[in-house]
């Protein structure tokens, strides 16, 4: 696991290793992640899908849904804990804030990558609220459908943030018939232009 | 029912939802709609509860909230409330209680929900509630302590009694992260008249969260199990434990200690009659002791000040602070929260917060600064102020349980402070002094200390949560002075039974090496009998003396915590002479970002006789502007540029340390107000260029992160700033970041606005009226020298 979240989290991070080491050790040893999965019925309904009877507009759920009679949502937060730890951070020392940040950032999307290598069925490429074609203003839905306050402390603000900080929410369609050990394809970054972005995020490993 | 809690065994209702959708509830459909829209089915659900043999009944109400249902709440609210007042006059028994869940969602500074809305969010049910007829008030679920508190308030203050239930892990935890000891003080603190768990786990897993919790508090104790752990089947969510099971585990709950007991998510009529049946012949059992000494805590951390001596941080405090005296004057949160953040990183066991400055509004920025602190420590705090309406707005807004500081044996201390420490809990410290000033004998501060005492007590104060602080006068000015505080303060320990707490430094005030005289007696004090001691945990003096003498004292078992500290000590880096510091300058140290060796050639350079302005001028800045220069060719990366300005910092502070003690100060460059905008929570490059900007000589007012446009403008104004940054991380708060271009233009168009963040572009910045858009955090230190050198 270590090895996994240090690998992703240099990417984001270009300078000394110790320094990631420090950071990661302080955040594992602080924060719990946790993670929501549920799944659901869905079908492709006008502009967009429809889970678990709730209805979400958005060619591009409505596509990474297509011909899936089941979805799975999947949140992951590493809670209150690593906010605090992070603003901590950078109230002494923005360089091992900024290690810290990449480590957080590498581990939220680590435990997301393992839950859905984990899911014993194929999985088509994993959406998200707020990616192009996928309307932010899905993701209460979502979060109420997972019943992610409740299960893991998950919320979003007015603005359509995810809180605490550091967590991810996708959708993906579980198709009928595939094999199981399909690849898991990679996240929504991946359909996106901005290669700069400094948000952006990794592709998960393919499945072994 | 509540009069007669302990005679026996009290039956709660199970679940609504599970109900509400056996009936038809669709996903997504708000469940207390059906207040309104099918009240017979309500009515009925409650009606089934009541006929298997519940005493209470909780009305249909857990999200309604103005968040969902908009002016229509508290006719939803009432509605719930009359179809279980109706059900409980059907049935000629039973108690209703108005359900408060939590609001879904979180509040500042993990979300952005203010805790007095939250509150207000609460208030309006509580009051619908109230008026339409609930006996109690149920607040339940409640996974963060923060939420709970602010629910639990404005339930009190719409006048029902209250019982609160808490979702805990199977770690025993709140998601929030506070445990058993937190949630139990934090309820005992807001005067609740039972708690508990509800949901999350079933009665088998909770029975051991049960246990846990019984030993935390005195309180009577209310459990509802789910029925088992959820199952997803076919979308649909399933719980598996029949009543039958149900009910034989919840006879065991009752036997290990819970007085009230009911179901949660998938419970139904025929669990709460198998629960009624299993239970007849059950009698509560005694009620425990609760914990022995005071407890304090932050949202997620608890302390028994009766296990250990403490420290209290005394950093937060401007009193002969003048940086931080200016940052409270101009709010802002940066320098307090590095002051916080650096005493928890010296061991700090709580905080003390004081704001006190003359013509300063007191009762507005203290519950800021516990805010600040709040975000980025999880540290108990001390709430420090002599303002009683203050320390009420402070101890709202506190996460946890403070310490109180202070009141005194003066009759208007004691009419003013005893009321809100019973309203919202914490531990009293009492100040053994009164209208006649401080006693000069021991005697004189025992009597005053008794008199604290028993007024609290008769206030329903417990005696085991005030502390007696017995008052350091200094040395230099009577003989006597540290004697007769250290008597006073092991007399009222022996004679009053309370714990102590005493400020230290004030015993060398007037002396030359003050630390020396200070680490004496914090010995002394120790070794008689004080609890608490209020320090600068940045001095190693203190510190060593604080550890060496909880060893000597018996406080440290097995001198486990002495040597873990001395263990840190020896392999802290020495400042005086750190590994590599002959061939390191200071500069080179800069660029390498070489913390401890830009320091260390720091004093080098001084003690070779170099001015400070001229080691700034002639080898840190050009330092910096190497490696910022790199940056701009893309040879050095952020994490390098970081690693410079911070080991810059270092430097620049050892320079300031000296320039201090000739009276003078490195000239600024001009002050720069930065924020992250109004309904933004990300603030790493606001803060990224903070560091930046403070390098290079700018001074910085860091607001925070949420800041409405009004405030900004407030720091522009009151300190006649010419620049601001703002900060914006996604297109939906990038509209804040517009309104707060268009005020500060309108109101104050002398002033420039630089903005950042991952979704602007020049074009966009441009669109929205910025002055100038940063691609990153160099080019805002461009910006602002090339703007300030034209002026």
């Amino acid at each position: 696991m270590k090895k996994a979240v240090l690998s992703r989290a240099a990417r984001y991070f270009a300078g000394p290793e110790p320094l990631l080491h420090r950071a990661l050790e302080a955040l594992l040893s602080s924060v719990r992640p946790r993670r929501a999965l549920r799944l659901l019925p869905c079908r492709a309904d006008g502009d967009g899908a429809r889970i678990g009877g709730c209805f979400l507009a958005g060619q591009a759920l409505r596509e990474a849904l297509c011909g899936c009679k089941e979805a799975l949502l999947l949140a992951v937060t590493l809670g209150q804990a690593a906010d605090r730890l992070l603003a901590r951070a950078a109230a002494l020392d923005m360089a091992y804030a900024l290690a810290l940040d990449a480590c957080a950032s590498a581990l939220v999307e680590e435990e997301a990558a393992r839950a859905l290598r984990a899911f014993p069925r194929a999985l088509r490429a994993p959406t998200a609220p707020g990616y192009a074609g996928f309307p932010l203003a899905g993701q209460g839905a979502l979060l109420l459908l997972l019943d992610a306050g409740r299960r893991i402390g998950l919320a979003q603000t007015e603005a359509g943030m995810l809180a605490p900080g550091k967590s991810l929410l996708y959708v993906a369609g579980v198709p009928d018939g595939e094999a199981d050990g399909a690849p898991v394809p990679a996240p929504p970054c991946a359909s996106c232009g901005r290669r700069d972005c400094p948000y952006r995020r990794l592709s998960f490993p393919i499945r072994p | 029912m509540l009069e007669n809690l302990g005679k026996r065994v009290c039956i709660w209702d199970g679940a609504m939802g599970t109900q509400l959708q056996a009936r038809g509830l669709r996903p997504g459909e708000l469940p207390e709609s059906w207040n309104l829209a099918r009240p017979q089915d309500v009515l009925d659900i409650h009606a089934s509860y009541l006929a298997a043999g519940a005493d209470a009944v909780t009305a249909n109400t857990f999200g309604a909230y103005a968040l969902k249902y908009g002016k229509e709440t508290a006719a939803v609210v009432r509605e719930g409330v009359a179809l279980a007042r109706e059900a409980v006059r059907r049935a000629g028994r039973g108690l209703v209680a108005l359900d408060l869940g939590p609001t879904g969602r979180l509040l500042r500074p993990y979300g952005d929900l203010a805790f007095e809305e939250a509150v207000s969010l609460f208030a309006e049910a509580a009051r619908a509630g109230a008026a339409a007829g609930a006996d109690i008030a149920l607040v339940e679920t409640m996974n963060d302590a923060y939420e709970l508190k602010a629910a639990v308030l404005a339930a009190r203050e719409a006048g029902l009694p209250v019982v609160a239930t808490v979702t805990m892990d199977e770690t025993g935890r709140l998601l929030s992260g506070a445990d058993a000891l937190v949630v139990a003080a934090l309820l005992e603190g807001l005067g609740v008249r039972a708690m508990g768990l509800n949901c999350g786990l079933g009665p088998k897993q909770m029975l051991q969260q049960l246990k846990t919790l019984r030993a935390c508090t005195s309180l009577p104790l209310l459990v509802q199990p789910n029925a088992g752990l959820p199952r997803e089947e076919g979308g649909a969510t399933f719980f598996d434990v029949s009543p039958e099971e149900f009910a034989q585990d919840g006879a065991e709950i009752v036997r290990a200690g819970a007085w009230l007991v009911g179901g949660c998510c998938g419970t139904t009529p025929a669990h709460i009659a198998a629960l009624r049946v299993a239970c007849e012949d059950l009698s509560p059992v005694p009620l425990p002791q609760g914990p022995r000494g005071p407890v304090v805590t932050s949202g997620s951390r608890a302390l028994d000040l009766s296990l250990s001596p403490v420290i209290i941080g005394e950093r937060i405090n401007p009193t002969g602070k003048p940086r931080l005296k200016r940052a409270l004057r101009a709010h802002d949160i940066g320098l307090i929260q590095r002051e916080a953040a650096q005493q928890a990183e010296r061991g700090a066991d709580i905080l003390d917060v004081n704001v006190g400055l003359p013509d300063i509004d007191e009762e507005a920025l203290l519950p800021e600064a516990v805010e600040a602190v709040q975000a980025v420590c999880d540290l108990p705090l001390q709430i420090d102020t002599a303002s009683p309406a203050a320390m009420e707005a402070a101890l709202r807004r506190c996460n946890g349980v403070p310490l109180l500081n202070s009141v005194s044996g003066k009759a208007e201390s004691l009419k003013s402070v005893l009321p809100l420490a019973k309203k919202y809990g914490g531990v009293l410290v009492g100040l053994l002094l009164d209208e006649d000033g401080i006693p000069e004998t021991a005697q004189g501060r025992v009597d005053i200390g008794r008199r604290i005492v028993a007024a609290a007590e008769k206030m329903g104060i417990p005696r085991k949560n005030i502390v007696l602080d017995a008052l350091t006068m200094t040395v230099s000015t009577g003989e006597d002075n540290a004697r007769v505080t250290l008597e006073a303060l092991r007399r009222c320990k022996e004679e009053l039974g309370v714990r102590t707490v005493l400020g230290v430094s004030n015993i060398s005030f007037g002396l030359p090496q003050r630390e020396m005289v200070n680490a004496a007696f914090l010995t002394m004090a120790l070794a008689a009998g004080l609890d608490a001691a209020i320090l600068n945990p940045g001095s190693d003096a203190m510190l060593r003396a604080f550890r060496a003498s909880l060893t000597l004292t018996g406080a440290d078992p097995q001198c486990g915590r002495y040597i873990a500290f001395a263990a840190q000590e020896e392999t802290a880096p020495s400042l005086a002479k750190p590994e590599g510091a002959q061939e390191t300058s200071v500069g080179d140290a800069v660029e390498r970002g070489l913390k401890s060796a830009a320091e260390a050639g720091a004093r080098a350079c001084l003690e070779a006789g170099e001015a400070p302005l001229a080691i700034i001028e002639n080898r840190l800045m050009p330092a910096l502007d190497r490696v910022g220069a790199g940056f701009e060719a893309g040879k050095v990366f952020l994490p390098q540029l970081l690693m410079s300005a911070e080991a810059a910092k270092a430097a620049f502070a050892v320079l300031q340390q000296e320039m201090a003690k000739s009276g003078g100060a490195p000239e600024r460059k001009g002050t720069v107000v930065l924020a992250t905008v109004r309904g933004d929570i990300h603030d790493i490059g606001k803060n990224i260029v903070k560091v930046l900007l403070e390098n290079y000589g700018f001074a910085v007012i860091d607001l925070g992160k949420d800041v409405p446009p009004e405030k900004v403008l407030c720091a522009v104004r009151e300190e006649h700033v010419r620049l601001v940054g703002l900060s914006a991380l996604m297109t939906t708060t990038v509209r804040a970041m517009e309104e707060t271009i268009a005020l500060l233009h309108r109101e104050a168009p002398e002033c420039r606005v630089m903005v950042g963040g991952a979704v602007l572009s020049e074009e966009y910045a441009r669109r929205i009226g910025a002055d100038f858009y940063g691609k990153d955090a160099m080019a805002s230190v461009g910006y602002a020298q090339r703007l300030f050198a034209a002026e």
